[in-house]
């Protein structure tokens, strides 16, 4: 019995390994490859070139836009997505707050509604003549098409696309922590704050991490709100990495260009995510 | 006994009844014109076209039955059913399989497919993707010296002396204008532009703006994108958008001047503003803008989604009352490509479909009137139903007067759009932008392998 458990074990490690070796350490193989040939293999052209992709990579004015605005991006849309997250959370944590089956339902929906599909809403929201966003504000901005707001517009998509995710996973968090603390804080006098300060952030923290964490992962490869809002407009303001790399790839068709990118994104987030899991290592040490 | 009797009536009745039918069918119903079908006999069809010329009384793949797929994407699935029953009815041993696919995915499917021994014998084709799909593509069996004396813009299309596909329907940029709008301001017939200063007149005076200065009606819009129109608007002033060694060049004079004039419309004319709607088609629909540069497919698209509102057009202006070096530059739709990996008898049939759509008039036309496209077919060019189409007839007059500049790599599109946005909406300085978007542009064009077609245009030694 044991030893027909342990085949299976065999099995099901095997599959699994095989499944990450074919969709993920392949692919990841083939891209680094690629960077270094001139690559359309819609065309069946693979031509060595050298460092030249990687060196065009690192020449581009473009590239460079690109990765700053989405470090900007990644940055506010996780910062957003946490405090909004917490709070909401917090909030339907609370005692005081009645039908909470009915907000969590809510604040649930954008996240499971299609991108692409909320994305076209959004464009309407947005639009200077009939959008709603101005007419709810009583502004005259053109959210698309001023570099001043165009990845404004684009954050608070995102914004509210996710932050629903974050509110169910902070609420689980929040109904995992100990009773006991709390009670023991109330006997001490301890007000809500205090207690959110003392208690519930410090214990919620490993949470805080793995939203932080797969936000930010998530949050350096977008590239369809760009596309369907901005197409990286007006001028080259809101080209994030991936939507260049899109571009290169399945617009000019030039892979190999397209895998240099791609494996500097690659390695940016990989670092960036070591870098979080050290972090959060520290954080359970504590 | 009564019974069997009865019954032995009927079916000598039926038979005799079923084989006098029979009878008349033949004489009645057998094809001489080609219009009609039926009979046990071979039918008689009559050849058409002037120069190529299809005979449907040859048969197809020696009359054996036979299976052909031809791809195409998704818009205008009832074009190619009918084309595909018409074909079918001469030959009915051809089954051509029509696969549809969603347009994103096609120019990826596409390809990959024609790279393995499963791919489609015919499919549609684009210009715009040559560069890719030629190396799959087998040339066309008709004569080219046929193809060039029927087909406008032929010549463009010759590789080695052979052609692989060639347009058989034209499109480009013409101004849409609200003929109510048009008339409340006052303004006739006898009032529309043929040179850009008269434009900027007519545009100020179908401007409308509230006591406060606030726009009500643009006279002219070009927001949400006019990068499609301005690749062109350079030839106006003689001016190549190609050097001779397949460069850009967009940092000339030709090019600022085209700017600064769009630039000038909204800044010193006010005849719209940068946040005055995001789409001027849309805008145009929606009543908000008088004026907006369309190309042809636009007439069905207002047709379709903004049936109230009336429109007409007029050729895009000129810098003066001459007749300029070229107006703009057209694109075309393609005729279908051939597999060139597809069996010997698939390409056979694949070829000898393109050549009846080649030779015939009432397709091309039914293909052109559905995408308001102008006919690049000789014999169509004075068609009274596609002249009835506005965005067609404004083109019948100069029609040699349109340059092709050959299968533009999509870096050329995306990088004006890149340049023409930071100069309108973000303020960068114009030769700066137009000196960026020419680097980056040849950058691309390094290893693209792209010509140029510009020096087979009728007139380009005016240039």
């Amino acid at each position: 019995m044991r030893r027909r458990g342990g085949a299976l074990k065999n099995i099901v490690v095997c599959c699994l390994v095989l499944f990450f070796t074919v969709f993920v350490v392949v692919p990841i193989i083939v891209v680094f490859i690629g960077s270094f040939h001139q690559w359309n293999p819609l065309k069946g052209e693979f031509k060595f070139l050298g460092l030249e992709n990687w060196k065009k990579v690192f020449g581009s004015e473009l590239f460079w836009t690109s990765m700053g605005n989405t470090v900007l991006f990644a940055a506010v849309a996780t910062f957003f997505r946490v405090m909004l997250g917490l709070a909401l959370s917090n909030a339907l944590y609370s005692r005081l707050i009645k039908y909470k089956s009915v907000y969590r339902v809510l604040y649930y929906l954008p996240t499971i509604t299609p991108l692409v599909a909320v994305t076209f809403v959004w464009k309407f929201i947005f639009d200077p003549q009939i959008g709603l966003l101005n007419k709810m504000l009583g502004t005259d901005i053109n959210w698309l098409f001023d570099s001043r707001y165009a990845m404004v517009a684009i954050l608070i998509l995102t914004i509210w696309k996710d932050f629903g995710y974050a509110v169910i996973i902070f609420l689980g968090g929040l109904y995992s922590l100990p009773r006991e603390c709390y009670e023991a804080a109330e006997v001490d006098g301890a007000c809500a704050w205090q207690r959110f300060r003392w208690i519930t952030f410090p214990l919620l923290k490993p949470t805080v991490l793995f939203i932080v964490i797969t936000s930010l992962i998530s949050y350096f490869q977008t590239y369809i709100p760009v596309m369907v809002l901005t197409e990286g407009g007006p001028g080259t303001s809101t080209y994030l990495s991936s939507y260049l790399i899109f571009d290169e790839a399945f617009s000019k068709y030039n892979f190999g260009y397209a895998s240099a990118l791609s494996f500097v994104l690659f390695l940016f987030i990989a670092v960036m995510t070591a870098l979080s899991w050290k972090i959060s290592g520290n954080v359970q040490t504590d | 006994m009564k019974k069997k009797v009865v019954s032995m009536l009927l079916v000598v009745s039926m038979t005799l009844g079923l084989a006098a039918c029979g009878g008349v069918d033949e004489n009645s119903t057998e094809k001489q014109d080609g219009t009609e079908m039926g009979g046990t006999s071979a039918p008689n069809y009559e050849t058409f076209g002037e120069v190529i010329k299809y005979d449907p009384n040859v048969p197809v793949n020696n009359g054996e039955e036979i299976d052909i797929e031809l791809w195409y994407w998704t818009g205008a699935s009832n074009l190619f059913e009918s084309l595909a029953d018409q074909y079918m009815e001469y030959h009915p041993n051809v089954n051509i399989m029509l696969v549809e696919n969603p347009s994103e995915d096609y120019w990826t499917k596409l390809p990959l497919a024609l790279q393995g021994n499963d791919g489609p014998a015919i499919f549609n084709m684009h210009n715009s993707y040559h560069d890719m799909m030629i190396d799959y593509m087998a040339p066309y069996d008709i004569p080219l010296e046929d193809i060039e004396a029927e087909f406008t813009g032929a010549s463009g299309h010759v590789i080695d002396g052979e052609i692989y596909y060639t347009d058989y329907g034209l499109m480009t940029a013409t101004v849409y204008y609200n003929t109510d709008m048009w008339e409340a301001a006052g303004l006739t017939e006898a009032d529309i532009p043929t040179t850009w200063d008269e434009f900027r007149e007519v545009a100020k005076k179908l401007t409308i703006r509230d006591e406060d200065g606030n726009l009500v009606q643009a006279g002219f819009s070009y927001n949400g994108g006019i990068q499609g129109d301005v690749i062109g608007m350079q030839y106006q002033y003689g001016q190549n958008l190609f050097t001779e060694d397949n460069q850009v060049t967009l940092n000339n004079d030709a090019m600022k001047e085209v700017v600064n004039r769009l630039r000038d419309l909204y800044v010193k004319d006010g005849v719209c503003d940068y946040n005055f709607g995001n789409n001027s088609g849309d805008n145009f629909g929606q009543g908000t803008v008088a004026m907006f540069l369309g190309w042809g497919f636009m007439t069905n698209l207002l047709k379709q989604n903004f049936p109230d509102t009336n429109f007409d057009c007029f050729e895009i202006p000129a810098p003066t009352e001459d007749v300029p070096y070229a107006y703009h530059r057209y694109n075309g739709e393609s005729t279908f490509g051939i597999n060139k990996n597809a069996p010997e008898d698939e390409q056979e049939v694949a070829q000898d479909i393109v050549k009846f759509f080649m030779a015939n008039d009432s397709i091309q036309k039914e293909f052109c009137l559905a995408n308001s496209l102008f006919p690049a077919k000789l014999s169509l060019q004075s068609d009274s139903d596609l002249l009835a189409i506005p965005s067609i007839a404004v083109l019948a007059e100069h029609i040699d007067r349109y340059i092709w500049p050959g299968a533009m790599p999509s870096t050329v599109e995306t990088n004006v759009k890149i340049m023409l946005e930071d100069i309108f909406y973000n303020g960068k300085d114009v030769t700066q932008a137009l000196k960026d978007a020419e680097e980056s542009i040849n950058e691309d064009l390094k290893d693209s392998g792209f010509e140029s077609m510009e020096s087979k245009y009728k007139y380009a030694t005016e240039e």
